[in-house]
């Protein structure tokens, strides 16, 4: 394997420690010795072991890791997509275990409905909540012009290109104000150029709603460019191997890609993921129990 | 069908024939509707006489040659029409005017022109089942990915050798679906043909009418049963020789 | 302009040749005129019946018990098929049912009918039912089963109840599916009519086709054939303008 690359960022610096530490303030997500495991007939297969993860309000953080090693499954868990097998999830210290309006699920795919124009389907969440028709067309407006497509409001989702979808589907979650936002590869079906833009656009937009994100890729870069926080998982099953702050100052632009500190944070996490056996440089108890 | 839904059915064939029995039983259905057991009997009474074979075998035997006739022509025809467009351009205006007519109206004339007779019942047949087989092979040929064929030239194959080892078996799946619904078509018009304009003669649609005439619904029973069988019978026939040659396409 | 005619002439061409040839047999006197009428004939006492009020009667009979068969089974086979898709339950319990009656001629039951139900247009209607309602049943069923889950997730996610789930997005992402259903359906409709009403009637498309076939009267049949495809060419273009009303997305 090739030689570790060295950084002063490594562990977490001791605000953010205080921060993720249960019982000072409470997280807007908090994971408690998650497992998920798959019960076949005559084999188990343990997907997900034992995560404990804990989110401070207001925080981008994403989970990156080789892709199948469950890191989707975790994300389905806590939106309470599909049950899991053990342990606890808290949204703002409620405990769920069924899908709700108080996380907004993004997905890889664009979930937006064929058969509903732009603004009807950013106005959906709104509409089964009950919010008056009124109400909701100065919100529908608010956040279509937030993503800048609030002259395609009478288009049909089937008339868009992916990357404007994924911004509509980003405007339908935020419209029904969810307490988090989560993010499944959000931006893993759209080419490099949308993609890059993407970021510079969710991260306005999330600075602009002052959201908790969770966010779930396999990108090093989409990572640390994106993140406060980078939880890195391993495969099969999937635990969390290190948890990095990622210390960039906002707004960033997608200049810092080419910084020194950028490649350092980059390397290293490709390192951890390459290396099947490299050292942990913080223990997850610790930062759950601090 | 898996074992499951095998169970379940026979479960549910064999509460409907006691329920039935039952409601005869304590007379609270008319007895002009004949009951199982009577019903049963005359099954076994046309056995035994072998009335059964002679009738089912007369039907069976003018449904399965339209279905032969039927199944050669539209894959040929079909395959044709797809593959080579300009001769599928030619016909297409012909098609989309005789497909949506109801072709049992052509009966009447047919038998005008050919008689009550076995032809005007296995053209009426034809007429009927060949269009879903046509059409289904015809899409099914322009569906198949380009890419494949174009692999095919890539490994220098003539035109004739891409249709018969890349377009015909990439066109298979769709042909067998126009095939089962032609088939399905296949019995609808034999039970028909032998219904309309005609009294006398063998066949399964002959036994009903003469026992619909006096008035014995438990002989219609008995032969609405044969049919009914023999049409999931040979449904069955045609889905096992798709799994057969179709092994690499998923159900 | 004139280009443009041409071109549709010669795509229709072979339409051209069929009736050259049908009036070349006719005028060289191979088959008797009784039997092989000439086609402008047929054309020519087709609108006379169409005007004499013959056909008027006849057709809203059939046109009534084309559109109540269907629509009966369209009506209970829509909600049927998404349940099935839904609870599994209901679906053991079904889908048996289906499997195994897909295969079978249901229109054999006819003549049973008519014993319960009597010779008028409750024994038909019952049959097109029956023949409807499998194609409208499986396909609901098995486009409701692929309908992507990421909607119903998405929609879970807002907040939506099962019934929000069940009518505001099962059932519209299933409605290409469901008229696949209808696109089988409806023909298959209208042949189980007519036959019915030939089989045995005392009204209908089918029935005036068999009486005037009893008088042999070759040129009204074929009328009769010509009007039946002109009802079975609106029925289509009319389903294919609800088609396009009510899956506009795709």
């Amino acid at each position: 394997m090739g030689q570790a690359v060295c950084l002063p960022v490594s562990i977490l610096s001791k605000k953010l420690k205080e921060e993720m530490t249960v019982g000072k303030q409470i997280p807007a997500i908090e994971i408690d010795s998650l497992s998920k495991v798959y019960s076949d007939r005559n084999e188990e297969v343990v997907a997900i072991k034992e995560v404990n993860l804990s989110i401070p309000e207001g925080k981008f953080v994403s989970v990156v890791g080789p892709s199948g090693c469950g890191k989707s499954t975790f994300l389905h868990i806590v939106g309470g997509f599909i049950p899991k097998t053990k342990g606890t999830v808290r949204i703002r210290g409620k405990e769920v275990d069924k899908p709700g309006p108080d996380r907004g699920m993004m997905f890889q795919e664009s979930a937006l409905f064929p058969w509903k124009t732009v603004s009807e389907n950013v106005a959906w969440g709104l509409e089964i909540q009950g919010v008056p028709k009124q109400e909701r067309q100065g919100i529908v407006e608010n956040y279509l012009k937030l993503v800048h497509l609030w002259e395609f409001r009478n288009h049909l989702p089937s008339q868009l290109s992916g990357g404007m979808k994924q911004r509509i589907s980003l405007a339908r979650v935020l419209a029904f104000n969810p307490d988090v936002l989560l993010m499944d590869e959000p931006f893993g079906a759209l080419d490099a150029q949308t993609r890059e833009n993407m970021q510079v656009e969710l991260q306005r937009i999330w600075k602009e709603s002052q959201k908790s994100v969770l966010f779930v890729t396999h990108d090093i870069d989409e990572a640390v460019f994106l993140s406060d926080i980078v939880v890195v998982f391993t495969g099969r099953p999937a635990v969390i191997k290190e948890i990095i702050e990622i210390d960039f100052p906002r707004p960033r632009n997608l200049d810092i890609h080419k910084t020194k500190e950028f490649t350092d944070y980059r390397n290293y996490i490709w390192d951890l993921l390459h290396q099947e056996h490299a050292k942990p440089h913080l223990k997850v108890s610790e930062v759950v129990n601090g | 069908m898996d074992k499951r839904f095998r169970k379940i059915a026979i479960i549910e064939l064999i509460v409907i024939i006691i329920v039935w029995q039952g409601l005869a039983y304590a007379q609270l259905i008319p007895s002009y509707l004949a009951n199982p057991a009577i019903i049963g009997s005359q099954l076994w009474g046309l056995l035994v006489t072998g009335d059964l074979f002679m009738n089912a075998g007369v039907s069976l035997y003018r449904s399965l040659i339209g279905f032969f006739i039927v199944a050669i022509t539209g894959v040929a025809f079909g395959i044709v029409a797809g593959y080579y467009r300009k001769i599928g351009a030619f016909f297409e205006p012909l098609i989309t005017i005789v497909n949506p007519v109801p072709k049992i109206a052509l009966l009447p004339i047919l038998m005008v022109w050919f008689g009550i007779s076995d032809v005007t019942r296995i053209l009426i047949i034809f007429l009927t089942a060949f269009f879903p087989c046509f059409i289904a092979t015809r899409d099914g040929v322009h569906g198949v990915n380009h890419v494949f064929i174009w692999a095919g030239e890539n490994m220098g194959a003539s035109r004739f050798q891409i249709l018969r080892k890349v377009v015909f078996p990439a066109a298979l799946p769709k042909i067998f679906d126009g095939l089962r619904v032609s088939l399905g078509l296949t019995f609808i018009m034999m039970f028909s043909s032998e219904m309309i304009g005609s009294s006398n003669g063998l066949g399964l649609g002959f036994l009903i009418l003469s026992a619909d005439v006096a008035g014995r619904t438990d002989l219609m029973f008995a032969s609405i049963i044969v049919i009914a069988l023999l049409g999931f019978v040979f449904d069955r026939i045609l889905l096992a020789v798709r799994g057969r040659l179709l092994w690499w396409a998923e159900r | 302009m004139l280009k443009k005619v041409w071109e549709k002439i010669v795509s229709y061409q072979v339409i051209i040749w069929l009736v050259l040839i049908w009036e070349i047999i006719v005028w060289s006197g191979v088959m008797p005129e009784r039997l092989f009428p000439s086609l402008f004939k047929v054309v020519y006492v087709s609108y006379d019946l169409l005007v004499t009020g013959m056909v008027g009667e006849n057709l809203s009979v059939t046109l009534f018990r084309l559109f109540a068969g269907f629509g009966l089974a369209a009506l209970v086979g829509v909600p049927l098929g998404l349940m099935m898709s839904r609870y599994n339950l209901l679906n053991d319990w079904m889908q048996p049912m289906f499997s195994i009656g897909y295969p079978i001629p249901r229109v054999a039951l006819y003549p049973i009918f008519v014993f319960i139900f009597g010779i008028g247009s409750g024994s038909k209607i019952l049959v097109v039912f029956l023949e409807c309602i499998f194609p409208i049943v499986i396909n609901t069923y098995y486009g409701s089963l692929r309908v992507n889950h990421l909607y119903v997730w998405a929609a879970q996610n807002m907040g939506a109840s099962q019934m929000q789930l069940f009518w505001k997005v099962l059932f519209p992402a299933t409605l290409p599916s469901i008229f696949t259903g209808f696109r089988i359906a409806i023909p298959l409709a209208l042949v189980i009519t007519i036959l019915t009403e030939m089989i045995g009637s005392t009204d209908g498309m089918g029935y005036l086709l068999s009486y005037m076939s009893a008088s042999l009267m070759q040129e009204k049949v074929m009328a009769g054939v010509i009007l039946i495809t002109i009802l079975g060419f609106m029925v289509t273009v009319l389903f294919e303008a609800v088609h396009r009303r009510f899956v506009f997305w795709k």
